[in-house]
């Protein structure tokens, strides 16, 4: 933290080239939580330069009391997904699995299925449902960041991810029995 | 497999993300073009130019703007002939 936030007002002071840093450091998380809000592999890294763009340009007024620079950045991320997937509406399921066993045919069909039944049912969740799901599951973010990140309180995201949870499954429902 | 197992797949499938090798440099490029727009002075006239070209809704208000100038200068014109 310490250590990020001299490289904040590094870049501050002029020294741009350090912001290539804090780029490096949040690359992944940044796209990988663009790619899951909006679906689409091809996009969320333009989307993801707009991100550390918007980000430079007003890293004056990020105030490190009120919060980490990541709590600060994802926020940015959140909010950049969420309208680019606004814009582009994408109900199409484009992740399907790239690593399966060629060996097992039949298991790959039930794994595509059953990878296909998630991503559409993920897509389809309200969207405050969704991107608490994507930071909580896939980016790992502790409840409390989350919270941050929504404006809201622990309980609240909890709620969304539970409600979340119980959509999925509701997705999944006779998946075992097919 | 069981439905469990499949999800956890699923899970770890949608946590991998793979960057761009020269992600954090084209990053960069914008920044620096960025600070270098940035130095540019104010009333710089061909960046005027270039965003008007490329907003439609400003190149229909100043189109608008000739139209109602031009009919009011017509008019003023046939009063002012009428009035001698």
């Amino acid at each position: 933290m310490a250590e990020e936030i001299s490289i904040i007002r590094a870049v501050l002071e002029g020294q741009v080239e350090s912001f290539r840093e804090l780029v490096q450091r949040y690359e992944k998380p940044v796209i990988g939580m663009i790619k899951n809000i909006i679906n689409d592999r091809v996009d969320c890294e333009d989307i993801a330069q707009d991100v550390f763009l918007t980000a430079y340009r007003k890293l004056s007024s990020y105030d490190p009391a009120r919060g980490s620079f990541s709590t600060w950045l994802f926020t940015i991320a959140r909010n950049k997904g969420i309208n680019a997937a606004k814009k582009k509406k994408i109900t199409s399921i484009n992740n399907l699995p790239e690593n399966s066993d060629p060996s097992a045919p039949a298991d790959k069909l039930t794994q595509q299925e059953f990878f296909g039944r998630l991503d559409k049912a993920m897509q389809n969740l309200p969207v405050k449902q969704k991107t608490a799901f994507i930071m909580a599951e896939f980016e790992e973010l502790p409840y409390e960041q989350i919270a941050q990140i929504e404006g809201v309180r622990i309980g609240t995201i909890k709620s969304r991810i539970n409600r979340a949870k119980a959509r999925l499954r509701l997705a999944l429902k006779g998946f075992e029995e097919d | 497999m069981k439905s469990e197992e499949l999800y956890n797949q699923w899970k770890r499938h949608k946590s991998q993300t793979e960057v761009g090798q020269d992600f954090s440099e084209k990053v960069m490029r914008r920044v620096y073009l960025y600070e270098q727009k940035k130095g540019e002075p104010l009333l710089n006239m061909r960046r005027f130019f270039d965003s008007f070209c490329t907003r439609p809704l400003a190149k229909t208000v100043v189109v608008a703007a000739a139209v109602i100038i031009g009919f009011a200068r017509i008019a003023f014109s046939i009063y002012l002939f009428l009035r001698a």
